[in-house]
């Protein structure tokens, strides 16, 4: 499974983000392929977890972060939708050509866990350095 | 080329640039050597107490930040009682 496909499915979802030892707790707006990422209602921690700061939105270049913890339950949720897409793919793609139509399957499986939503929205955080 | 598919699905341990330690099983990975880790724990050495294990779940670490990987024998990690286990922990690199 593709650590940015896992992020695609986190959309919308809490997440936790860190740079400088600072973290980034909130929801996923929007991410890219360089991990820059976008987050809404944001509780920002200095190093020291000491202090504390909320923000409405923010965003955090990709190549600053350093861990990001996202909820359990996408896990599942994205592999299961990976099974799903290649199926499909099996199906469709016939005596042609396999790549687009899994590339076609890689970008849904972000949008349909999005939609379904994952059990209660769980949480991201991403640590930057 | 090197690959880390071979460790898909296996217990592994990782080592960072901030000398943080991380067991977890590997879920996935991309060309950028992100780490996609499911159950993991980090593992917080001192010379005071025992090793300590913070469990951190579901864990994407970015591939800029990954010092080592390393397949992990659960027999023999399983036989190691943490709790007696006394080191210094891993210092962060510096430039």
């Amino acid at each position: 499974m593709l650590p940015l496909s896992l992020l695609n499915a986190a959309q919308n979802k809490p997440m936790w983000s860190s740079k400088n030892g600072e973290t980034f707790n909130g929801h996923l707006v929007n991410c890219d392929n360089f991990m820059n990422i976008t987050l809404r209602e944001v509780y920002q921690t200095n190093t020291d977890g000491d202090r504390f700061w909320k923000l409405k939105e923010c965003y955090i270049r990709g190549s600053t972060i350093k861990y990001l913890r996202v909820p359990d339950t996408l896990l599942d949720a994205v592999k299961e939708e990976q099974n799903r897409a290649r199926d499909a793919g099996r199906g469709a793609r016939g005596a042609y050509d396999g790549v687009h139509h899994r590339e076609d399957a890689g970008v849904a499986v972000g949008r349909c866990a999005v939609a379904e939503g994952v059990a209660e929205a769980p949480s991201v955080s991403i640590w930057i350095c | 080329m090197s690959s880390l598919q071979g460790y898909v699905d296996r217990r592994v341990i990782l080592i960072l640039q901030d000398g943080r330690v991380i067991v977890g099983v590997m879920a996935g990975f991309d060309q950028k050597s992100n780490v996609v880790l499911s159950d993991s724990k980090e593992r917080i050495y001192s010379m005071d107490v025992g090793v300590e294990e913070v469990p951190l779940g579901l864990y994407l670490v970015k591939g800029d930040m990954i010092v080592l990987i390393g397949e992990l024998d659960d027999a023999v990690d399983q036989a190691v009682d943490l709790e007696t286990i006394h080191a210094e922990p891993i210092p962060a690199i510096r430039y």
